[in-house]
């Protein structure tokens, strides 16, 4: 399966501290969130796909990523051609019902589709980062740089465990969607609705009794080994901060202040159509 | 002078749910000795674990009674944090132990935990990795690493906390035959050269009898049996009503009713040229023992034509080259080998789960490759190894009435099919249970009857007896026995050698992806230098047989009651 884990490869990103990588994913976020203009999602993501490069991140799992993602931009696109209200420019109309003082939800507009386009460029922002940080950062590293930061270890804990029960859970709801087909029950031939009620919502119990009982063992496990013990706790695999490292936040923190800039000052470069006519 | 490293007093334990799991558990481990804890699944074994290391009543709850004293701590005295600095547990799943993202973090998580200096973490997981020999792997996943070394890892990582006391439950049971080797080796070494006290769960009886200074047999929570592994395994009887597999050679000794039963392989060569001496060369008609499969004309009923699968990757991994299999109807096949040999492709590939990167299965003589899973799962029966990814429903009932829903019978079909399939597994009585509450060992027993409740001609079984006790494996064994005398054609994929030559007429070794051997499985067995590159040896009785061929021993007897009737008409 293609996971978001670590993968061991000497590049430049994965030799950058943690926190560089913690900096970059918050930045993503905040771009995400405040920018409503194309060109600046597609300048940020320009540069998120050249940090994939630079790190050496398998193209694989780009596509992987656009084609989870497909069905939910595709769905944002045709929800918002139809709902978006300020809408003037109709591509086509499958019926009529006016809302919100004039609005009809019949018609699809150009700017509609355009609005969606935008927000799935802001969901793709956010999901192109985060393998930029879990798979060019060892997991231990990113345990001791969200310490450093004061976030409490058992917080630290349950993320890296999340981590790793990602393959887990993966590998489990694979081998039950299996066992289904071994008893004859036919899922390739079923269309998404029969799938979702007839096998999904079956497997889910199966599945969390199994990750359920893989939890306790990990419990069993981790205080075996003094977890929450009640002295001060050492991370061996601290990193320093060097100037690569504060270059590097510079310029991350300098775009972002950039984009705010550029919002305040001129607005949005490709402008989509936000107040009514 | 001894010194006692662990004492139990009168230890009696109930969970919440009312269940006594222990009644009145008394015993003492010295200093330096290794202890075997053996017992049928249920019997109490990690429940009496989880007391050694104060995970009970630290972190699970219930009711306890005695006391715990493990070097010189009263366990219910101390939190976790203290005790894990004198007793270290390694579980039986090599997976869910492990929380680090690489080895060294793996190793150095526990002293992180006691907020030693960092040069001291290191220094001992530099030690720790030496022991285990994993070393030069510090930057490794832990996912990246085979079953064996996962243990070996689990294993470090305890020893880095520095323990006087090692707690092994059933640390080999999930491993393929080098994995548990490997293993135990390193235990070895730690009570060899670390002399350190340790305590081990395992099934495996011919291990503890190499291995152990003292066994203990616990049943139902109690103890019904401890002292050397001489003395307990001499208890043939004991064993089998416990559930503890007893060791082939002693149970070969108890048949011949002799005085003396020995439980290693070099004992009984020794007693047996005893009986031997001054009786020349025995001689006896070898074919009577010998299965010969004779060349059959018949269409197979499953085949493997030039079959090659690779792994996408990256790397793409070449699982299986050139495999050529027929296998006929009725046959009763043993898959060996170790894991990423290539066992669990080959049969996922005849269900068409995996498609052949090249050449071609052919079901009756008819290619395979247009149907679905779920169409060839009414001919070809799959029973996966972990029955609790198998089971959706909510009654017993349910569970094997879910794959007859979608054959298209009757109502009444179904009905009678349904009371077959229980009766069959011996679930008759049981059908409006919810299938997780019943045992592991029926939780099983429940996926096979539901497979087979669909009448598939082929019932493959992939690894049906891990971590399964004694008793369990052979229940399965007997059901898939029952199928074939029914007329289906059986495949069992083991690592138990012992049940292969018990019960598979024809045995199939695959090493890196290609057939090494495939013939009858008595002369299977008899190839121990080809066995040996596929770090696979014949079952003990086998091996006491070759041992001695010179005194004209058929090397190629496999069972305790093949080589009884061998010797008795010899004597």
């Amino acid at each position: 399966m293609a996971s978001i884990d670590y993968v061991r490869v000497d590049t430049f990103v994965h030799r950058l501290h943690p926190l560089v990588k913690i900096i970059l994913l918050l930045s993503s976020l905040i771009v995400a969130f405040i920018t409503t203009d194309i060109a600046l999602l597609l300048v940020w993501l320009t540069m998120l796909i050249t940090w994939w490069i630079i790190a050496r991140i398998n193209p694989k799992r780009m596509t992987l990523i656009f084609k989870l993602l497909i069905g939910t931009f595709l769905f944002l696109i045709i929800i918002q051609g139809f709902m978006y209200r300020y809408g003037v420019t109709p591509l086509f109309k499958i019926g009529s019902l006016k809302l919100w003082g004039g609005k009809d939800i019949g018609v699809f507009t150009l700017e509609g589709a355009i609005w969606g386009v935008m927000i799935s460029l802001r969901v793709l922002v956010a999901v192109l980062t985060i393998p930029i940080f879990t798979m060019t950062t060892p997991m231990t590293q990113i345990a001791a740089t969200l310490a450093k930061l004061k976030v409490p270890y058992t917080f630290v804990l349950m993320f890296v465990t999340r981590i790793r029960f990602v393959p887990l859970t993966h590998e489990s709801w694979s081998n039950i969607m299996l066992a289904q087909q071994l008893r004859a029950l036919d899922i390739k031939k079923m269309n998404f609705l029969k799938r979702a009620t007839k096998v999904y919502t079956k497997s889910l119990p199966t599945l969390v009794l199994f990750l359920l009982k893989k939890a306790t063992t990990l419990q069993v496990a981790i205080e075996s080994r003094a977890f929450g013990a009640p002295i001060e706790r050492t991370f061996i695999l601290e990193k320093k901060l060097t100037v690569r490292d504060y270059a590097v936040i510079t310029l991350i923190i300098g775009l972002v202040a950039a984009f705010i800039a550029i919002k305040v000052l001129y607005g949005d470069i490709i402008r989509i159509q936000t107040k009514p006519f | 002078m001894s010194e006692t490293m662990v004492e139990v007093r009168n230890l009696s334990f109930t969970y919440p749910n009312k269940v006594k799991a222990l009644k009145n558990v008394s015993f003492k481990v010295e200093k330096g000795e290794t202890l075997a804890i053996m017992g049928r699944n249920g019997a109490g074994k990690t429940t009496l674990c989880y007391h050694l290391n104060g995970v009970i009543p630290n972190v699970m709850l219930g009711d306890v009674k005695g006391e715990v004293i493990v070097a010189g701590m009263k366990t219910s005295e101390h939190a976790i944090y203290e005790l894990t600095q004198k007793v270290g547990m390694l579980l039986e799943d090599p997976e869910g132990q492990l929380v680090s993202a690489d080895v060294l973090g793996e190793v150095c998580f526990g002293p992180e935990n006691l907020g030693l200096p960092k040069d001291e973490i290191l220094r001992r997981a530099k030690w720790a990795l030496k022991i285990v020999r994993l070393e030069g792997l510090e930057d490794r996943s832990p996912s990246e690493l085979s079953g064996g070394q996962k243990q070996r890892l689990a294993i470090a990582a305890i020893l880095t906390m520095l323990p006087e006391v090692l707690v092994l439950d059933e640390p080999t049971s999930q491993l393929d035959p080098i994995g548990t080797t490997e293993v135990f080796s390193v235990i070895e070494d730690l009570k060899e050269k670390h002399r350190m006290t340790i305590i081990i769960v395992t099934h495996k009886s011919e291990l503890v009898a190499e291995f152990a200074d003292k066994v203990l047999i616990l049943d139902k929570g109690k103890v019904l049996a401890v002292g050397e592994p001489h003395e307990v395994f001499k208890k043939v009887n004991l064993l089998n009503e416990t559930g503890v597999q007893p060791i082939p050679v002693s149970l070969l000794f108890k048949k011949l009713n002799s005085e003396e039963i020995p439980v290693t392989i070099n004992e009984a060569k020794n007693y047996l040229l005893k009986i031997l001496k001054g009786r020349g060369i025995l001689k006896f008609d070898r074919g009577k023992f010998r299965e010969n499969l004779t060349k059959r004309n018949e269409e197979p009923i499953l085949e493997a034509k030039d079959l090659s699968f690779v792994y996408p990757g990256p790397p793409p991994v070449q699982a299986l080259t050139d495999i050529n299999i027929k296998i006929y109807p009725g046959e009763f096949v043993g898959i060996i080998g170790q894991n990423g040999s290539g066992k669990t492709t080959l049969v996922k590939c005849f269900l068409n789960v995996l498609r052949p990167t090249k050449g071609e299965i052919l079901f009756k003589g008819g290619n395979i490759e247009k149907f679905t899973i779920a169409e060839l799962a009414t001919k070809i029966g799959l029973i996966l190894q972990n029955p609790d990814h198998q089971l959706f429903t909510l009654s017993v009932r349910e569970e094997i009435e879910f794959g007859l829903k979608n054959l298209n019978i009757t109502r009444d079909e179904v009905n009678r099919r349904v009371e077959e399939a229980l009766s069959l597994a011996g679930l008759s009585g049981k059908e409006e249970m919810f299938p997780f509450s019943l045992s592991f060992g029926d939780r099983r027993k429940l996926v096979v009857a539901a497979i087979t409740a669909m009448k598939p001609e082929v019932v493959i079984l992939d690894e049906p007896t891990t971590a399964q006790d004694f008793p369990g494996r052979y229940a399965i064994m007997d059901l898939a026995k029952k199928l074939n005398k029914q007329g289906k054609t059986i495949i069992v994929i083991t690592h138990d050698m012992n049940l292969v030559a018990e019960y598979a007429k024809r045995c199939i070794v695959l090493r890196n992806g290609k057939v090494l051997l495939d013939g009858p499985t008595s002369r299977v067995f008899t190839e121990v230098e080809i066995l040996k590159k596929a770090f696979l040896r014949p079952p003990q009785i086998t091996r006491l047989a070759r041992s001695l061929r010179d005194y004209g021993l058929y090397e190629g007897l496999l069972t305790v009651n093949e080589m009884y009737s061998y010797l008795k008409e010899a004597m």
